[in-house]
């Protein structure tokens, strides 16, 4: 296992670079702006929409690699060599929650040091909501990538999985949220999505089921990959 | 002999392929040649034996183990080849000695790095500047530095020069130098195991031809040169394969002594292959 980490870690080192440099350019633009635009109230809502974006894209980043790693090792046959070693099934499928787990972290404390820094400019920035969203995108990124590790061994292709989990993420998720705000909310006409998601994440209970639910489909997902890797026929 | 593999018919079915009731042996302190054209079987034959596929009947123990149920003490004995590069193509030879190292408890970096100053093979350039000779030296140093007892080698042999070829089997005959070592090499340059095989596995079309010492298939089998007329007081049933030429006829036969008017000469491994493929 620790083997497996090493590799697909020092293979995919570019890849936390890019995640750094998105979260640089992110802080950066957020300064110029700030700068530029000043510290009105709608100002502030706008840079802080735009900074979400750059974090959620920089967190996407770092965990981008893991299924794009996968889906070489099964082209090359490394898959194959590890597990006709000493890698068994359960250690495969634990290297692949590890560094998901891994690639999450990194991505949530660079979001959180972009969130900082740009604290600096103004306080506000920092803030529960802000946090809340970020925590929870971040285990979201979690179960999606570690979903696809079925589909991309059966597929052979990260990228299908990727579309696949997608659009079942787009369409059963985010759009059925979005509608629903909106028909709940028809007088709001921002885009920011923290209007969405903070009625939910207010509610007491909204916490304790969405760790439960990521939880449990961390699970079924680890379920289905040691079941995909015992049938065999792998690479 | 204890075999350290045991293929007891074994079936696999696919849309556009099947192994068909497989069976054969791997008797330890031996090498045992696993011949076929391509497409014939052999590598799925492989992956059944390594546990990466699950056969749809039949059984396989790998060094006394259910191959489906191997324990990691037990992969630990088995070195594995597979055709072409099966690392990923970015690492180096530094990096891949510690992904090993992370790998196999018995992985032993000292021997790895002797084989890699014995191959020539360069510490820091990744794999894909590698020419398809240093991959496969690659592979071979790596199955062989932890603590191998049964290598396992799928195509090991296949686009390499003579030269080449001729310096790997070098590298195998020096490994079963431990009685205690087996090898199970799958190939379709039959020339390779007329050095080193001591049993000959013939698949074809998914289906076990034969399994025998290497010298016996070779005595008993023959070529009869014969001519149409001595061509048609050949038993039908003794013929396994024909030739037909147009001054001279070759028939491949395992009862050359009913026929001693007619001249016969002893076969290589790759003719009596092709003897066997075009006749089915």
């Amino acid at each position: 296992m620790k083997g497996l980490l090493y590799c697909n870690f020092t293979l995919n080192k570019k890849w936390f670079l890019i995640s750094g440099i998105v979260a640089a350019v992110g802080v950066a633009v957020g300064a110029v702006l700030f700068n530029v635009m000043g510290g009105d109230e709608e100002s502030l809502k706008l840079i802080n929409s735009l900074m979400l974006l750059f974090e959620l894209v920089a967190m996407l980043l770092c965990a981008e690699w893991t299924g794009r790693n996968l889906d070489a090792n099964l082209k090359n046959r490394f898959v194959n060599y590890t597990l006709a070693s000493s890698v068994s099934h359960n250690a495969f499928v634990l290297t692949e929650l590890i560094q998901n787990v891994i690639c999450t972290v990194i991505g949530f404390v660079m979001c959180l040091g972009m969130t900082g820094i740009l604290c600096i400019f103004d306080g506000s920035f920092w803030n529960v909501d802000t946090l809340k969203l970020l925590g929870g995108f971040a285990l979201f990124v979690a179960v999606f990538d570690f979903s696809l590790i079925p589909l991309t061994i059966k597929f052979k292709s990260s990228e299908k999985a990727g579309a696949v989990v997608g659009l079942i993420a787009g369409f059963g998720i985010v759009c059925p949220m979005i509608v629903w705000y909106r028909m709940s909310h028809p007088d709001d006409n921002s885009y920011d999505m923290l209007n969405v998601i903070t009625p939910l994440t207010d509610k007491a209970w909204f916490a304790p089921v969405y760790f439960g639910v990521c939880a449990a489909l961390i699970a079924i997902f680890s379920a289905i990959t040691y079941h995909t890797l015992k049938k065999g026929d792998v690479c | 002999m204890e075999n350290c593999i045991e293929v007891k018919g074994i079936t696999k079915n696919y849309p556009q392929f099947s192994l068909k009731n497989v069976s054969f042996g791997v008797p330890c302190g031996s090498v045992v040649g696993f011949i076929g054209e391509n497409g014939a079987g052999k590598s799925t034959s492989i992956k059944a034996i390594l546990g990466l596929i699950k056969p749809d009947g039949g059984e396989i123990t790998v060094l006394g183990e259910n191959s489906l149920k191997l324990t990691a003490d037990t992969k630990e004995k088995i070195g594995v080849v597979f055709d072409g590069l099966t690392f990923p193509e970015n690492l180096t030879v530094n990096q891949l000695n510690k992904v090993m190292r992370g790998i196999f408890k018995t992985w032993n970096s000292e021997k790895f790095f002797g084989f890699m100053t014995k191959f020539e093979l360069p510490l820091n350039k990744k794999f894909k500047t590698f020419s398809r000779g240093m991959v496969m030296r690659l592979s071979i140093a790596a199955a062989l530095s932890h603590g191998t007892e049964l290598l396992i080698l799928d195509e090991p042999t296949s686009g390499l020069d003579p030269v080449m070829r001729s310096e790997i089997l070098d590298i195998f005959l020096e490994f079963m130098q431990d009685e205690n070592h087996s090898i199970l090499m799958s190939t379709h340059i039959t020339s390779d195991l007329e050095h080193i095989a001591d049993y000959i596995c013939f698949i074809h079309k998914g289906k076990m031809i034969f399994t025998e010492e290497r010298n016996e298939m070779l005595e008993k089998h023959r070529i009869l040169k014969c001519t149409e007329e001595q061509l048609s007081q050949i038993d039908k049933s003794d013929i396994i394969g024909l030739r037909r030429g147009k001054f001279q006829n070759e028939v491949l036969t395992t009862n050359a002594e009913k026929y001693p008017d007619i001249p016969a000469d002893a076969p290589t491994i790759e003719e009596i292959m092709v003897f066997y493929v075009k006749e089915g």
